[in-house]
């Protein structure tokens, strides 16, 4: 691709675990079902004209293919870099992202595995600066390579700390 | 306004060891209550709410039976007031604070029984505010600021004790950074906690700081910027509130001169005073003054508010002018600054965030020269927006420019109110470039400079991508070499 402005910087990106792509397939469905459920109900118990209720599930089916579609195009978006002074993270299929937070202003950096993402292995490192207009989170590692990661930016932070 | 100082005061805990080197005398801590007439002001505060939202009550004419409902309103106010002063009261017996040399902790133990420490390094800002009520009796509540921790406040104090109390803060915040470390802590002595307090404490009236330790003393205080009234009440009236209630009031008088009813002018009439008067009183008597490296901002008419303010902790600023304040010239001055986004409500913390309500650009310029005296905006050239991005903004596009100098980013947007918005690279966070659909057909991209929270944000829209590109780059390396210097 010609567009450099999302390019890496020098290295190669690194990128998340399958097994999030993986998760995101099977979640996907179950949320969007879940979702559509109560109104599909609702529209072929009490709405007189029956087409209403397929109207439903004929909008259900295609935001479900179209999340479906989305995913592996958005998962290979995803992508993060370590540096010297920094990381970079860049995200985003349509709107398209790439962040830089530099070591020495990561207040917290934080591990966050729910009872979903354990099941699969995986785990989500997020980046807490003094601001939080970043929303900086690295989702779908492999769990024991997010650990890694936080010890890294942990120990990175602390001897480049800057204070704010 | 001090406690009853009848009491002889009680020997001084625990003196230090003699045989430890001490490098600098430690002083004893100063333990302290607040006022005794804490009650009181707790209680006027409501009772002066409670006036108000009786005389609220009969100004929208829901009263009809005005003896039994003055009377119940009259009996809820009255426990209302009581209840207040009540809780003063036991406020002040339960509550006292230890000034020592390395720390200030508030003991309460009300309810709960809590201990607050603050750590000199954390203070950001102290703040002393004074409802009206508490102006009358001669007393001010305190608020210390501390990051991201929330804050303390300390309600209330004498008003000179306050000061003091501020001015003391400050300097150990200030010496606090200067060393970056305190001292090894000189055997603090254990301070009394504060149950068994006598009504006099001792230390009362002592100074809570030694004289080594008092730069304040020998820097005087000069004056940065006093806003005169005139300036204030122009730019009150041509403000964008005032504009909408303007707005807002020409249907209700058309409204009014067709249907002969005089409610609606009213009622905006109302609406319009009671903007005016909070917004001229709360910035009535605007000054800034400067005392060694510390500003100081006070204001206010029925209530006055004073603010102590590092330039240091300011991590962005924006220059804001307001529709109808083009054509007379007038800027209002917004900071980031850290800690006060925590303050206790968004109103306040919002409002503690202007360094200047109206004034013209070359007050903007004083203003910004003591907050950043190397900061020359004259030498950062603006750039504008390549021609493509008006298809996104085809409005407002030519007043869109960037620009970057050797210390800041600035960028300028509005189309109808114009925001000039100045971050120093030292003060950046983290950084990032974002680019929509749109932007990708037409090749264009945002950068976003991200600052600690607060009225300032800085993004540079619609850029060349390959200038954006560069300039993220390029800012990454200004960033680290700010923070470097810094260091």
């Amino acid at each position: 691709m010609s567009n450099t402005l999302f390019a890496p910087p020098g290295t190669d990106w690194q990128r998340l675990s399958p097994r999030y792509l993986t998760m995101k397939l099977l979640l996907i469905p179950i949320g969007w079902t879940v979702a559509f459920v109560p109104p599909a109900v609702a529209a072929f118990l009490f709405v007189e004209p029956r087409w209403v209720g397929w109207t439903v599930v004929a909008v259900w089916a295609v935001f479900l293919t179209w999340r479906l579609v989305r995913a592996p195009f958005a998962f290979r978006r995803w992508g993060y870099a370590e540096r010297d002074t920094d990381v970079y993270l860049t995200s985003g299929l349509f709107q398209r992202r790439l962040v830089c937070v530099p070591y020495g202003r990561m207040q917290l950096v934080e591990l966050e595995s729910g009872p979903l993402e354990r099941a699969f292995g995986l785990a989500t490192v997020e980046m807490i600066t003094a601001s939080t207009q970043g929303g900086i989170k690295i989702p779908g590692l492999r769990y024991e390579d997010a650990a890694a990661l936080r010890e890294r930016l942990i120990a990175r932070g602390e001897t480049q700390q800057a204070g704010i | 306004m001090t406690g009853p100082d009848d009491l002889p005061p009680p020997p001084y805990p625990a003196p230090v060891d003699a045989t430890e080197p001490v490098p600098p005398a430690p002083v004893p801590p100063v333990v302290e209550r607040p006022s005794p007439l804490t009650g009181v002001a707790h209680g006027g505060i409501a009772l002066g709410a409670a006036v108000l939202v009786v005389v609220q009550q009969l100004g929208s004419g829901e009263v009809d039976d005005l003896t039994t409902q003055g009377i119940v309103a009259g009996v809820i106010s009255l426990g209302v007031v009581l209840v207040a002063g009540l809780y003063g009261l036991f406020a002040w017996r339960t509550t006292s604070f230890v000034v020592a040399d390395e720390e200030f902790r508030v003991e309460r133990n009300f309810i709960s029984r809590s201990s607050s420490k603050v750590d000199y390094t954390k203070v950001q800002a102290v703040e002393i505010a004074q409802p009206f009520v508490a102006r009358l009796l001669g007393l001010a509540k305190v608020h210390i600021d501390v990051g991201g921790a929330g804050g303390l406040d300390l309600a209330f104090l004498a008003n000179s004790r306050a000061e003091e109390l501020r001015e003391h803060l400050l300097a150990r915040a200030a010496r606090a950074k200067a060393v970056g470390q305190f001292p090894p802590p000189a055997v603090p002595p254990s301070a009394p906690a504060g149950e068994n307090l006598p009504d006099a404490l001792p230390g009362e009236d002592r100074p809570y700081a030694p004289p080594d330790f008092a730069p304040p003393a020998e820097t005087p205080e000069e004056l940065v910027h006093a806003m005169p009234p005139a300036t204030l009440l122009i730019g009150a009236l041509v403000s964008s509130p005032a504009l909408v209630f303007s707005l807002a009031a020409l249907p209700a008088l058309v409204f009014s001169l067709i249907f002969g009813a005089s409610v609606p002018v009213i009622g905006v009439l109302l609406a319009f005073g009671g903007w005016a008067w909070a917004n001229i009183g709360s910035n009535w008597g605007f000054r800034m003054t400067r005392r060694g490296d510390t500003l100081r901002v006070t204001r206010g008419f029925a209530s006055t508010t004073a603010q102590g303010l590092r330039p240091e902790r300011i991590q962005g600023i924006a220059v804001h002018q307001d529709l109808l304040q083009r054509l007379t010239g007038h800027y209002r001055v917004t900071v980031t600054v850290l800690g006060f986004a925590e303050s206790a409500n968004a109103e306040s913390s919002s409002a503690n965030a202007v360094i200047l309500p109206y004034g013209t650009w070359g007050d903007v310029l004083k203003v910004l020269g003591v907050v950043w005296p190397g900061l020359d905006l004259n030498t950062i050239q603006p750039v504008p927006q390549p021609a493509r991005a008006r298809w996104l903004t085809p409005m407002a596009f030519s007043q869109h420019t960037w620009g970057v100098g050797p210390d800041v980013v600035v960028a300028h947007h509005g189309l109808l109110e114009h925001t000039l918005t100045i971050v120093p690279h030292r003060r950046m966070q983290s950084l990032e470039v974002e680019q929509g659909p749109l932007q990708r057909w037409l090749g264009l991209a945002t950068v976003a400079i991200h600052t600690t929270d607060g009225p300032v944000s800085l993004r540079l829209y619609h850029l060349d991508q390959e200038t954006a590109r560069g300039v993220f780059v390029d800012q990454l390396d200004r960033g680290r070499r700010a923070r470097e210097d810094a260091a």
